[in-house]
């Protein structure tokens, strides 16, 4: 009876650590664009649920197997010479920026992109029962997760090229005005 | 009396009908004569036909043919509207010379006008000297009606004797078969004799099962006292296998321990019975068989033949004995294309036109209509090649390239012109002279061959002038180069007789008769080996020095897994890009095989699954490397519209070189190149799960989950670096050897590998980036060298 109660508690202790283990990441915004050849970022903000461990961040990804002639990404979070940690039910948000190198990660348009591709980053993190950045932090002991990840939609657009706007344009006009010919035309036949 | 005889046997042929042999309207024609009228029938040419009581086979009275003055004049029976198209009949009659008449060959056939031509069909004949005046004899022979139904359809009985006075007798026509249609089942035919001979019977032989050997199970059955090579088990499979359709068939088959060192020639044949007449066709051909192991026969076989009775029968070249067992006969689908999934044309609209190749039956039917929904420029396998256009001089035949042009103008699709000079598929006429002599290399055998050309040339062009708003590029000269030769240039008769002008003259004539809009490209294959690269350069900077109007070069991609690799295609394409600025270049005839080197498979049905992966891989990552080429490549062309018709399957192998199945069904390839999501094992990824052990042994534990679609086939660690970039310096050991095959993974599932590493000398807090790159279907799925997306467990801020 005693062995069947430490099972239960062992299994309940179990369910519990699944259950906080889990960070909420929503991106800003969840869909970027840039024409052909440009760059993109996503801002976000991360949510560590876990009422009792600390949150590493360990590395972003995109994670569709995209059409590799769209573009690339790149980690902007997890590439940093500083590491991100998160307390227990702390939260982090920030903006992308392209110079402060801010930012979940960005994407680079290739040439050729066209169409919008849908996807999802996904951030991996660590999570310790001490902070990393503690005296007391012990990697050994106090590793409570070695690999966790958390998953939010992502799109990137390639926006039509300024020239293909204006070529749009005048395409427009020169509709319009040969549409206005032919009814000058008609009316006058 | 005999007239009863007669009546009570036409009675019989009735009951026989309703008994479930003929159906009761099979008998089309029945003409005994008894009556004293013609009974319909009316001369053929110039001939009187006369009843007669002078000969009778049954009964007393027959139909006497005299006064011919040809072999074709006889006696006839006009057909038309009688007779089905796509039915089978069996038609027979009774002849019987005139008396003092020298024996001679009698034949039955038929006169068919349909669509304007008068066709004559033979239908059965005697032997040459067969027919006599000595004696009755019967001429049988099936007829199968073709398509379209004829507006005449005339039988007559003619001889080889121009002269020769005939009686005939009890002619019929009996209805066989009706129009192929769906089988009345599908349910095949699976024996593996663990229950006894489960319907086999010796033919010739004597059938027993034995559990001397089994493939499966622990018995199989053995065929033994064979009265000849002929006999053998058998099957009836008149219920199993159906006219129009098309079947899977497997055997496996042994000789028994006794046979010792010895070895047959097995086969699998069927005899099919069609009214009074019997022929005998090869389902599986002559495959080697010992004692030692179990060899497969197999085939696809579509029974395309009327009958009233089939059996499935293995035979072999000798009458010793042999076992045969797992005995397997499926249903094969027709092909039907699959409506609901996305256009590969489509698909790639944002950056090249998608082409496929028209050829005789690829542009009707089902076939074409995968062709409609997913190509959009079509380029002629064979029908636009010399050899098909002008095999006999100043002839021209251009009804199949015509039909194909037809097609893609009415559907909407781009052509490509294919090919105007080529080595092979040349009419050995071309390079001969009058007397049909090989012509010596001279000035006057150089001015001949190049005045041929530019009238061939010219002809053909002129042809298709009044479609020439539909094409878009021509390739004018196919394949002139071989590297091993120090200038580059095959020594093909073209190149023997003219040197290289026959190459210039092609691309000014076809220039000349071509708007701007056509472009004109050298087409070679293996334009990524550096040799043929380098003659390629030097070809074309020839050309342009020369002032020869060439537009475009075509790669051909006549490609197999593992060579060339996409980034040789990608550097191949750039670096003529870069040479002649503006240059036009195109994949032309783009296939996949699976290897120059092995395995090979000998049926389609034998390539695995996850070789079907590799493939949808290798798609995806050309056609990435196509699309990265940002605009150099402008089209795409696939040289097969499905496995089902590709140059690459022969007799003894079989290929899976494009994007869809023998029956017409997307395969991982096509997914390769419209939605790689969809390919097996695509949402492979990795995880450090666990770190564990001691600091000098530590082992990480990696899992590897594959959340589908499909299986992950062949997945693999490839390696595993470590990269400090915090704490005390330190020099970690990884001691797993790599790569760590961790096979298939199915969807759904996870693999997990441990990777020992030594961290002696590293501090708790020294930190690390981890790299560990993974991948799937040979590579296929995951190595940037063979193209694909990189697939790595990459993380920072690692600690032991």
């Amino acid at each position: 009876m005693k062995s069947n109660l430490k099972l239960l508690f062992a299994a309940a202790a179990a369910l519990l650590a699944t259950a906080t283990q889990a960070a909420v990441l929503t991106l800003s915004p969840a869909v970027i664009g840039a024409q052909p050849g440009q760059t993109a970022g996503w801002g976000f903000s991360l949510l560590n649920d876990d009422a009792d461990n600390y949150l590493l961040v360990t590395g972003t990804e995109f994670t569709l197997a995209a059409p590799s002639a769209f573009g690339s990404y790149t980690d902007l979070l997890a590439s940093r010479p500083e590491v991100v940690v998160l307390a227990p039910l702390a939260s982090l948000t920030e903006a992308y920026d392209a110079l402060l190198r801010s930012g979940i990660g960005e994407f680079t348009f290739a040439a050729s992109a066209d169409g919008r591709l849908d996807g999802q980053v996904a951030l991996h993190y660590a999570l310790f029962s001490v902070d990393p950045l503690s005296l007391s932090f012990d990697p050994d002991l106090h590793l409570v997760d070695a690999d966790a990840t958390a998953f939010a939609r992502a799109g990137a657009t390639a926006l039509p090229e300024p020239g293909t706007w204006s070529l749009l344009g005048i395409a427009g006009l020169l509709a319009l005005r040969s549409r206005r010919k032919i009814s000058s035309l008609r009316s006058s036949a | 009396m005999l007239g009863l005889i007669k009546s009570w046997r036409a009675m019989g042929a009735l009951l026989l009908g309703l008994c479930g042999g003929l159906p009761a309207q099979a008998q089309v024609v029945q003409a005994t004569w008894e009556d004293g009228t013609l009974q319909g029938f009316g001369p053929f040419g110039g001939v009187t036909l006369t009843n007669s009581a002078a000969a009778a086979r049954t009964g007393t009275r027959s139909l006497l043919t005299t006064g011919r003055t040809a072999g074709y004049m006889g006696p006839s029976l006009n057909l038309t509207n009688r007779l089905v198209p796509g039915s089978s009949y069996q038609i027979t009659a009774w002849v019987r010379l005139a008396a003092g008449t020298p024996a001679t060959q009698v034949r039955l056939s038929m006169q068919r006008t349909a669509g304007g031509t008068t066709n004559y069909d033979s239908v059965g004949s005697s032997t040459t000297t067969g027919v006599t005046d000595g004696g009755w004899t019967q001429i049988t022979g099936l007829y199968a009606l073709a398509d379209p139904a004829p507006s005449s359809l005339v039988l007559y009985i003619e001889s080889s004797s121009a002269t020769a006075s005939f009686y005939v007798d009890d002619a019929s026509v009996t209805l066989v078969s009706g129009v192929p249609g769906l089988p009345p089942n599908t349910t095949g035919l699976t024996s593996n004799f663990e229950s006894g001979t489960q319907g086999w019977f010796g033919r010739g032989a004597t059938i027993a099962t034995t559990s001397e050997s089994a493939h499966g199970g622990s018995q199989a059955l053995l065929a033994t006292g064979r009265a000849g090579t002929w006999a053998g088990p058998a099957y009836n499979v008149t219920n199993v296998m159906f006219n129009g359709s098309t079947y899977r068939v497997t055997a496996w088959a042994k000789l028994p321990a006794s046979a010792g060192a010895a070895t047959s020639r097995v086969r699998i044949s069927l005899q099919r019975d069609a009214g009074t007449v019997t022929s005998y066709h090869t389902v599986v051909g002559d495959v080697t068989v010992g004692s030692s192991a179990w060899v497969r026969l197999t085939g696809t076989y579509q029974v395309a033949m009327a009958n009233t009775a089939l059996t499935f029968y293995v035979e072999s070249g000798d009458t010793n004995p042999f076992l045969i067992d797992d005995v397997q006969i499926s249903y094969v689908p027709p092909p039907s294309i699959e409506t609901n999934i996305p256009s590969v044309a489509q698909s790639q609209l944002a950056y090249f036109p998608v082409g496929t190749i028209g050829y005789n039956g690829g542009i009707t039917g089902v076939q074409g209509d995968l062709v409609v929904k997913h190509f959009n420029s079509l380029v002629s396998e064979n029908n636009m090649k010399w050899g098909s256009l002008q095999a006999q001089p100043g002839v021209y035949t251009y009804a199949n390239a015509d039909a194909e042009v037809a097609f893609a103008k009415a559907k909407g699709m781009k052509l490509r012109g294919h090919t105007l000079a080529w080595h092979e598929q040349m009419p050995a006429w071309v390079f001969q002279d009058a007397n049909g002599q090989a012509l010596a290399p001279s000035p006057a055998s150089k001015a001949l061959v190049l005045q041929r050309e530019v009238e061939h040339i010219t002809h053909v062009l002129n042809h298709f002038a009044p479609h020439v708003a539909s094409f878009y590029a021509w390739d004018v000269v196919n394949e002139v180069i071989d590297p091993a030769q120090a200038d580059c240039m095959r020594r093909s008769p073209w190149y023997l007789l003219t040197g290289t002008d026959f190459i210039d003259t092609a691309f000014r004539t076809a220039r000349a008769l071509l708007p701007a809009h056509v472009k004109l490209y050298y087409n070679d294959y293996s334009t990524t080996d550096v040799p043929k690269l380098a003659c390629l350069h030097k070809l074309v900077a020839g050309l342009k020095a020369r002032g020869v109007p060439i537009d475009g070069i075509g790669h051909q991609m006549h490609i197999s897994l593992g060579y060339p690799s996409p980034a040789a295609v990608n550097n191949m394409v750039r670096s003529l890009a870069t040479a002649f600025p503006g240059i036009s270049q195109q994949v032309t005839e783009m296939d996949i095989k699976v290897s120059d080197n092995g395995p090979f498979y000998a049926g389609y049905e034998d390539i695995p699954p996850a070789v079907h992966a590799q493939l949808g891989y290798a798609w995806r990552n050309y056609f990435n490397t196509f699309r990265q080429l940002n605009g150099l490549i402008d089209s795409v062309t696939i040289w097969g519209q499905a496995d089902n018709h590709t140059w690459l399957t022969t007799g003894s192998r079989a290929e899976a070189p494009v994007l869809f199945d023998t029956s017409l069904k997307a395969k991982p390839a096509y997914w390769g190149v419209v939605d790689p999501s969809k390919l097996p094992g695509a949402g492979l990824n990795g995880s450090i799960a666990t770190k564990a052990g001691t600091q000098a042994a530590r082992v990480w534990t990696l899992n590897f989950s594959n959340p589908g679609p499909g299986t992950a086939y062949g997945v693999r660690l490839a390696g595993f670096t470590l990269r400090q970039t915090g704490g005390t310096v330190c020099t970690p050991m990884v001691r797993t050897a790599f790569p760590v095959n961790l096979g298939d993974i199915a969807a759904g599932a996870t693999a997990s590998t441990g990777v020992t590493i030594d961290f002696t000398g590293c501090p708790a807090l020294a930190a690390f980036t981890v790299d560990a790159p993974f991948n799937a279907a040979n590579g296929w799925h995951g190595d940037p060298a063979k193209g694909s997306p990189a697939l790595t467990i990459s993380r920072s801020n690692q600690f032991r």
